[in-house]
């Protein structure tokens, strides 16, 4: 019970992870513009490849952190990087263009105070901590930055509370003929449908949620290595984008949430093999399962 | 109980530099809300909110994985996972109060009422399965008498484990644990649930009626970001396992408390950019 685990030194450091995490993050979810620029939305999927980004630098991340045995689980490092990320999120999509890099510096501030809570107020002295729940809360920001985009196509606060559930408004269209009902049709849904009105939102959240924390509770242990975990970490970020496709059909035009899907399945599908393929190559042995061979006779 | 068995670093005892630091923050914070001409009394209930989850969060037996084995007292899981689940049965219990009958304190009651409920039906659910699926009796290894129904615990606990079962102090400990995190939790949400209603029809130049789902969805994911939050801290501080309000770790929950109430504090400042009108 005492043993310090080690994290394994990965062939890519830290920093090198971080930068482009960061940069792939930024520059998918700002391809979504091209929404905007072109007026059609089938770039919605760059958020959530920016996604897979940075959940894909948060997995090594966490790695780092729960090295040191905090004592509480995997997971709950995932629970407070979203838990923190949201708010910065929520709060830097206000910012209009600018909201990606509003979205990271205001997450990294949320992190450094509640990093330095951890470690200076309920003395958990451990070295890495700040730093950690800063890139932490600002994976999980633009986690939850890129996988929203992808779901509606923008990242501005009014394009997410504003409801663009192309479904759900096809009867206010019927009813517009009708007389007080057509108010009550027209004007109350137009927020209750959106990502965030709807609480959609909460959906993204638990998705990116798990996708974060699952990579290194999976791999851990002492023959972990960072090629696998990081695999596993695009892999089930892929299996997160998925669902997200299939939500974006609420907001999204079929075409732009098929395309969507098409690029989840499929970078599912080869992170998947690439995955088995590591597993296997770390493995000591691997004994493919077959059925129990039934004895016949007095055997 | 840490997923990788390493022992955690966490000292015992109050850090005064960091505790100052910490208050100042929060001082900040308040001033900030105040200068960017925001009421601060609702920052006021969500520092108060945040204060009561991390407080609540330490009465609630988290076994962790050794609990599993049977191997010491406690619900079999992490403390973030249980304090998620007992926060956020009391604030959707406190979220449909609010909406059925407006009314702030049978919100909050609900909100309390909901957490603890939660949490009872867990730990009734943890000892069946304790007693009759494992066959182990309730003992705890950290005393030598409950201190509420006199049972004796030391001819139950088996050796080399440090206790098993959920005795009826953690029991207790864990229903008032969800009773109070479910009122710090929906404290919260009504907060921001004020605040959002309040500020978003002017910002968005919609109708107060119309915005009110977009309220309440707001409201909901920032109260369950500051309960992952507050609840992780507060885990932090307990460093996996703690049988209830007799565990001699119970001690620690000053740090908690002011660490939850600086957490939400700057999270509640940030949390209401979303009504400041930026132009954009």
């Amino acid at each position: 019970m005492t043993a310090k685990m080690e994290a394994s030194a990965g062939a890519i450091s830290e920093n090198t992870l971080m930068i482009y995490g960061i940069v792939v993050a930024l520059v998918g979810t700002y391809l979504t513009y091209l929404n905007v620029v072109t007026g059609i939305a089938v770039f919605s999927f760059f958020g959530g490849i920016g996604a897979i980004a940075a959940i894909w630098w948060g997995s090594d991340t966490i790695k780092h952190l729960c090295s040191y045995g905090l004592g509480t689980g995997v997971p709950s490092a995932g629970m407070v990087a979203f838990g923190a990320g949201s708010i910065a999120m929520i709060a830097g999509t206000k910012f209009g263009i600018a909201s990606p890099i509003v979205t990271l510096i205001l997450a990294a501030l949320i992190g450094a105070v509640i990093g330095y809570i951890a470690n200076n107020i309920i003395n958990m002295n451990i070295p890495v901590m700040i730093f950690s729940l800063m890139k932490l809360s600002i994976v999980g920001a633009l986690t939850m930055l890129g996988f929203a985009t992808m779901c509606t196509g923008t990242f501005m606060f009014n394009g997410l509370v504003i409801g663009g559930m192309t479904l759900s408004m096809e009867p206010a269209g019927q009813a517009a003929a009708g007389g007080a009902q057509t108010f009550m049709v027209t004007i109350l849904p137009e927020f209750a449908t959106s990502l965030i009105g709807g609480s959609a939102l909460a959906v993204i959240f638990f998705l990116g949620a798990m996708a974060l924390q699952h990579p290194f509770n999976a791999c851990l242990g002492p023959n972990e290595s960072q090629d696998r975990t990081l695999m596993l970490a695009i892999e089930v970020g892929f299996l997160s984008m998925f669902v997200v496709a299939v939500m974006s059909y609420a907001f999204l035009d079929l075409m732009s949430g098929t395309v969507g899907l098409i690029v989840a399945l499929l970078g599912w599908y080869i992170s998947y093999k690439k995955y088995i393929a590591l597993s296997k190559r770390d493995a000591y042995a691997w004994l493919d399962a077959k059925p129990i061979i039934e004895v016949g006779g007095n055997q | 109980m840490s997923a990788l068995g390493g022992k955690a670093a966490g000292g015992e005892g109050i850090n005064p530099t960091g505790t100052v630091i910490g208050i100042v923050i929060l001082l900040v914070s308040i001033a900030a809300t105040y200068a960017l001409g925001f009421s601060i009394i609702p920052l006021i209930g969500i520092i108060i909110g945040g204060a009561l989850i991390g407080f609540g969060v330490h009465f609630v037996p988290v076994g962790g994985a050794p609990a599993a084995m049977g191997q010491a007292p406690g619900i079999a899981t992490g403390v973030a996972m249980l304090a998620a689940g007992a926060g956020l049965a009391g604030l959707f219990g406190g979220a449909w109060a609010y909406e059925a009958t407006g009314d702030f304190a049978v919100a909050v009651a609900g909100g309390a009422v909901g957490g603890g409920l939660m949490m009872a039906i867990t730990c009734l659910m943890v000892n069946i399965t304790y007693v009759f699926a494992m066959g182990i009796p309730a003992a705890s290894g950290k005393i030598a008498k409950d201190p509420i129904t006199g049972d004796t615990f030391p001819e139950y606990k088996s050796q080399g484990t440090e206790g098993h079962g959920l005795p009826f102090i953690s029991f207790f400990g864990g229903v008032v644990g969800g009773f109070i995190a479910g009122l710090g939790g929906t404290l919260i949400y009504l907060e921001l649930f004020e605040i959002y209603h309040a500020g978003l029809p002017a910002i968005m130049q919609a109708d107060a009626k119309a915005i009110e789902p977009l309220a309440v969805s707001l409201a909901g994911i920032f109260a369950i970001g500051f309960f992952l939050v507050n609840a992780v801290l507060a885990a932090y501080n307990i460093t996996g396992t703690i049988e209830g309000p007799h565990d001699p770790k119970f001690k620690r929950v000053p740090r908690a408390i002011i660490g939850c109430a600086v957490a939400s504090a700057f999270c509640g400042l940030i949390s209401m950019l979303i009504i400041l009108h930026t132009g954009m």
